[in-house]
């Protein structure tokens, strides 16, 4: 198989078949909490699309240069990537507000939150130690750089497409008649049961 | 700047005491990890193959390489030769199939003739109470023991029923046990009768 | 003694099961199959926030206002991996289905809402309670969701491999509910009962205030 096209496996893999939101169950509270509207779930999908990939790299660069070879991986994983995450996610912020005022407004109220979506910490750790969350069973025993981020592109990507699909029934949902017990949250869920039966389709594409 | 300071230490103790927690805590557990982990392969060696016992065959040894590449799709992770008052009776195979959610670890028993003395689940990730029926119902899985002796894919498909609700989780097994055949045609058969 | 019975207390009233639930959403769909594995994931979130609360508690004073985020989510990704490493070490056969999920309490956000809003600002036993009490209300929701997709989904409840409950065998179950999907259906019909019920409540408190 040419590099190219396992690349390509790999995003669509990430993106749909193997869907963290929906055919996973990471990341469901930005799911649930900013899906009420269309602008707000877009800004969301950058946000994530926009800390995934830089966190996946930082997390990557310092499980192969720094844990991995300290050989203390195994125990000091999980504050080690969160707190980058969250460190980055801080600089992030801060360069974004003086830099590009313009993507700050977009996305800028989003950062904070994502520092306690468990969607970034999965996706970062997958891809310095795949396999641990199974989030894609076609990735290998490790990836390298790029792999590592056409990977978490596809994973952040399938997350914002899942997200505003939802945010876009949701506000459909709002001019439906629906009975008074359901109004609201639980419609919703079961919206995202239908959704997420539509995503079982996608399994077995491509024998991923 | 005593301020900065300050939160820049009070950030440090933290990381520090908690590391060492943690790795005090590592320290603690690791050996019994370890040891779980043994014990759970060795139960499943012994449930495909009672009163046997078995020997790991190295990374250096020529049938290792030969079954990888015989198991392929299927992963390949380790061979043991078994022994039974000191006479080979069999091999026992442990692969990793691709289940419903994520590799199943597999361990198969093959008896010197090519037919199967038993599957064990070691691991698995599939949905309880649906893909986890391929170890709860015990029929599916004695199945296996009605292949004839050098059985074939064809074979394993003809004879295995799929469980209802559960079909990829099956083929998981299924494809396991058809890697199973094909290494003991194209490896084990040729190093049948050898003497330890 | 009273202060402590009402700091849990206010953590357990599951007057409203979406404040407990939408903040731990993740883990609590995706566990929820088995009964089996719902109440050892409760009980790792129960220890988790516990323990937490009360590090944070206990150093409240020394935690400096600007850093103390970071400060927290290293103490509970500390538990966490200590719960993660012992389950591992001792419930070997929990843990193969749970180990994922595990180093996802880090981000589960009841823990870090707890330490910041709560525990930073009050003394350790009553920290205790409100790990307790929130921990507990926690764990009896994630029970319940599995109790309820586990009987309709397989027709039985099975613990450690001996059936408690066992509906009648002409059932037919639908494995859907197993299914991701079949989470979210549930739990949208659990949030619409717990509504049911508080307004039967509320209409029942009514009535008998209006009594003379």
């Amino acid at each position: 198989m040419s590099t190219v096209s396992q690349m390509a496996l790999l995003f669509i893999g990430a993106a749909l078949v193997n869907n963290i939101l929906l055919t996973r169950f990471i990341g469901l509270c930005p799911f649930f909490g900013v899906s009420g509207n269309m602008e707000t779930s877009l800004g969301m999908s950058l946000a994530v699309v926009f800390v995934m990939t830089m966190a996946s790299s930082a997390t990557w660069v310092v499980w192969q240069y720094v844990l991995e070879p300290l050989g203390v991986g195994e125990f000091l994983y999980i504050p080690a990537f969160i707190l980058i995450i969250a460190s980055l996610v801080q600089f992030v912020e801060m360069y974004l507000r003086k830099a590009s005022p313009v993507l700050y407004r977009a996305m800028g109220i989003y950062l904070p939150l994502i520092t306690t979506n468990c969607a970034v910490l999965a996706a970062a750790t997958e891809s310095a130690k795949p396999g641990f969350f199974k989030l894609n069973i076609a990735l290998g025993s490790s990836l390298s750089l790029g792999e590592a981020l056409v990977y978490t592109l596809g994973v952040s990507v399938g997350f914002g497409f899942a997200l505003v699909t939802f945010a876009a029934l949701r506000e459909r949902l709002e001019l439906a008649p629906v009975s008074r017990l359901f109004k609201g949250t639980p419609i919703a869920f079961i919206t995202a049961s239908l959704l997420s039966l539509a995503y079982i389709g996608f399994s077995g594409w491509f024998g991923l | 700047m005593p301020k900065s300071f300050r939160l820049v230490l009070s950030v440090l103790v933290t990381c520090v005491i908690a590391a060492t927690g943690l790795a005090l805590t590592y320290g603690a557990t690791a050996p019994r990890i370890e040891e779980q982990k043994r014990l759970a392969e060795q139960r499943s060696l012994e449930a495909v193959m009672p009163g046997a016992t078995f020997e790991t065959a190295g990374e250096a040894d020529p049938l290792v390489a030969a079954a990888e590449t015989a198991a392929a799709p299927v992963d390949f992770v380790a061979l043991y030769r078994a022994f039974s008052d000191g006479q080979q009776v069999g091999w026992a195979l442990r692969l990793a199939s691709r289940g419903y959610a994520g590799p199943m670890q597999l361990v198969i028993g093959l008896d010197t003739s090519g037919s199967v003395t038993g599957v064990s689940i070691l691991s698995m990730n599939e949905t309880p109470g649906l893909g986890t029926k391929v170890k709860s119902e015990a029929w599916f899985i004695e199945q296996a023991g009605e292949l004839q002796p050098g059985f074939t894919d064809a074979d394993v498909r003809g004879t295995m029923d799929a469980i209802s609700g559960a079909t990829r989780s099956s083929n998981g097994v299924r494809n396991g046990v058809a890697a199973a055949g094909r290494i003991y045609l194209e490896v084990l058969a040729g190093e049948e009768g050898e003497a330890r | 003694m009273k202060e402590w019975y009402a700091a849990f207390r206010q953590g357990l009233s599951i007057e409203n099961p979406l404040t407990v639930l939408m903040i731990g959403l993740c883990a609590t769909l995706a566990v929820s199959t088995q009964v089996q594995n719902a109440v050892f994931m409760g009980f790792a979130v129960v220890f988790v926030l516990t323990m937490s609360n009360v590090i944070v508690s206990a150093f409240r004073r020394q935690i400096p206002t600007e850093v103390r985020i970071p400060i927290f989510i290293v103490v509970i990704a500390s538990f966490v991996t200590i719960v993660d490493l012992s389950m591992n070490a001792f419930v070997p056969g929990i843990y193969q289905v749970l180990g994922i999920w595990i180093p996802l309490i880090v981000v589960n956000c009841v823990i870090l809402g707890r330490a910041e809003a709560f525990a930073y600002h009050n003394r350790v036993s009553l920290s205790i309670a409100d790990g307790l009490g929130m921990g507990i209300g926690y764990w009896s929701v994630i029970v319940l969701l599995a109790a309820l997709r586990e009987l309709f989904g397989t027709g039985r409840i099975v613990w450690f491999d001996t059936a408690l409950v066992q509906l009648p065998s002409g059932y037919q179950p639908p494995g859907l509910l197993l299914l991701f999907p079949g989470a979210f259906l549930v739990f949208g019909f659990m949030i619409a009962g717990s509504r049911w019920a508080n307004e039967k409540l509320e209409a029942r408190k009514e009535a008998r205030a209006c009594r003379p």
